[in-house]
């Protein structure tokens, strides 16, 4: 069920704004007949939400074209134009470079890149943030980018770090695939982070698109001697980003004062 | 500099440690242009270490002189190759147990966490090997190695969830206890990483406020009244930003049996009211659960036969009494 403003929200009003077998349409059909409630206090709010789960999809897709390679942390490249390879196998924003310029490039130059699963879903969040927000915006909001999975995630897309319980996977969540007897030596098989594509497909670095079973199976070809246990989906839990934050703070002038700009790592003072 | 004795070093350690890798390495070659059998007993001095062997890889391999290693050295460079994605033998030291190749794994580990090389190569090299000596060989005396290494590499900036990720698949609360030392630690980035790792804010241990020991002995004794009840979650730095590495089974600490081995398993079947009430507590909120956690434990460390009554009780009448109960003791 959708609420919006305290009312229950008919989506007939607006499902026909979006076309057949839409990302949008999805949603709204999902949403609509499950017994979760999902609230919103605008109309605007709940299509700020599906526009950009709409952009994780599309970001998803491009980014498995871009022709990014999978490379363990001790092992990933990035582009210098735009990037510092940090000591730990994370990239960062390279000064003086606009942000919205280097997440273009690794969409556009893919091959000069390689990372691990979990940093490519950081990526196609920013890939995503940067077709709905105007890029002035876009700039304006994330003024230092550090891409190392999880790790020191920018204040607006925290919740991307922390899956909860869900009641219903929704198109543009963020998923786990584990691997519980993963084979030892390559420890970058314990799970696959994955993105959800409309008709039962996933998106995972490494892996491609994929459905359930093509990862399953990868995962499991990569478990210890003896492995009794299958890999196996979390189907109960799944990471969103805060979209009503987002749109916020999308909206707001003056949403980051200049003193909130942050970088992971300040430069050092010289003299 | 090291300052210990000498006479216990390889020659080459020596030179690699006092003059730098590359003095090493145009030593070895003057080595090799005067004599190869000398050569050879200097790369097989039993004293030599993991690093220098390391640093020597490439010297050893275009000097064609593997095959005259020693079985320990040959071993040590073809794991190396595997785990560097060079080795096109075929042969896979690392999938599962071989006599010969466990010291060999342990020699690495052991002489190569003590210095380690700032090198990604190196690095994932360490990863590897420690990943295997633990999941496979099951070899927990390394523990403390490994955590050393672990704050070291944070405190360097340098990689450490692969390490981070080994160390808990051994689900044991003693790696709890090694990391908790940390807390202690006047380094500020050994102190955040030790809080991050035990998951610190959801123990009951008292706030960071400058008392450091307060702190560790606060959460060894929130680790001793939970440890029955403790459990490894599987989670990792690569599925969460902050990962809840092991967790307190709250059904488990309210009907107040504990668990039979550090993973989680479903709560053994109570019957009657208890039962009933166990249903209806797994429908609680995280936080009533915790709250009436709790109070089961101290009332039935304080009497079994009130605990049992309480136990029967209705759930909504059993989360009045703990939050009056435990408000009271505050």
């Amino acid at each position: 069920m959708i609420i919006i403003s305290g009312s229950t929200f008919n989506i007939s009003e607006t499902i026909d704004e979006y076309p057949e077998n839409s990302v949008e349409r999805q949603l709204l059909e999902q949403m609509s007949k499950s017994e979760e409630t999902y609230r919103y206090d605008t109309l605007e709010q709940l299509k700020f939400e599906l526009s950009l789960r709409r952009e994780i999809v599309d970001a998803s897709r491009a980014l498995n074209r871009s022709g990014l390679k999978f490379a363990v942390f001790h092992e990933t490249k990035c582009n210098p134009e735009y990037w510092d390879r940090t000591s730990n196998g994370g990239f960062r924003l390279k000064s003086g470079v606009k942000p919205s310029d280097a997440i273009r490039d690794i969409f556009e130059n893919g091959r000069q890149y390689a990372t691990e699963c979990a940093t490519a879903m950081v990526i196609v969040y920013y890939g995503a943030l940067l077709e709905v927000f105007p890029e002035k915006t876009f700039n304006r909001l994330f003024p230092s980018i550090y891409l190392m999975n999880w790790h020191r995630l920018d204040s607006l897309l925290r919740e991307v770090g922390t899956p909860k319980r869900v009641a219903d996977i929704l198109l543009g969540d963020r998923c786990y695939f584990r691997n519980p007897e993963v084979n030892p030596k390559t420890p970058e098989l314990q799970g696959e982070n994955v993105i959800v594509l409309p008709n039962g497909l996933y998106y995972g670095h490494g892996m491609g698109i994929a459905n359930a079973d093509q990862i399953i199976r990868a995962l499991n070809a990569n478990r210890k001697e003896g492995a009794t246990q299958s890999a196996y989906f979390m189907d109960d839990s799944a990471a969103r980003p805060n979209f009503k934050r987002l749109a916020e703070a999308s909206q707001s002038a003056a949403v980051r004062p200049a003193v909130l700009h942050w970088r992971p790592f300040p430069q050092p003072i010289s003299g | 500099m090291d300052s210990g004795n000498s006479n216990d070093r390889s020659y080459l350690d020596q030179i690699r440690i006092y003059e730098g890798a590359e003095k090493c390495r145009a030593a070895l070659n003057e080595a090799f242009r005067k004599d190869v059998r000398l050569t050879v007993n200097l790369l097989n001095d039993r004293r030599l270490i993991f690093p220098c062997l390391y640093i020597l890889r490439e010297q050893i391999e275009a000097l064609h002189i593997q095959r005259y290693l020693s079985p320990r050295n040959m071993i040590a460079i073809r794991i190396a190759n595997q785990i560097r994605g060079s080795e096109a033998s075929g042969t896979d030291y690392l999938s599962s147990r071989r006599d010969l190749v466990y010291p060999v794994l342990k020699w690495i580990v052991e002489t190569g966490c003590d210095e380690e090389i700032p090198e990604d190569d190196y690095e994932k090299i360490l990863d590897v090997t420690i990943s295997v000596l633990i999941n496979i060989y099951r070899d927990e005396d390394i523990l403390p190695l490994v955590a050393d290494l672990i704050f070291k590499r944070n405190r360097n900036g340098r990689y450490i969830h692969d390490l981070v990720w080994a160390l808990f698949r051994v689900h044991d609360p003693r790696v709890l206890k090694l990391i908790a030392e940390r807390i202690r630690s006047l380094n500020v980035k050994d102190a955040e990483l030790a809080a991050e790792l035990l998951n610190i804010d959801e123990t009951d241990t008292p706030a960071d406020k400058g008392d450091h020991d307060g702190r560790y002995v606060g959460y060894l004794h929130w680790l001793e009244e939970n440890e029955p009840y403790l459990y490894f979650t599987e989670e990792s730095f690569q599925y969460a930003s902050k990962p809840a590495f092991s967790a307190v089974d709250m059904e488990r600490k309210y009907i107040q049996k504990g668990c039979p081995s550090y993973d989680k398993q479903s709560s053994p079947p109570s019957d009657g009211d208890a039962g009933e009430n166990l249903t209806v507590f797994k429908q609680l909120s995280d936080k009533e659960q915790k709250i009436l956690s709790e109070y089961s434990k101290k009332i039935h460390d304080k009497s079994v036969s009130t605990w049992k009554e309480w136990l029967r009780e209705p759930v909504s009448k059993q989360i009045k009494t703990a939050k009056a109960r435990l408000e009271g003791d505050k």
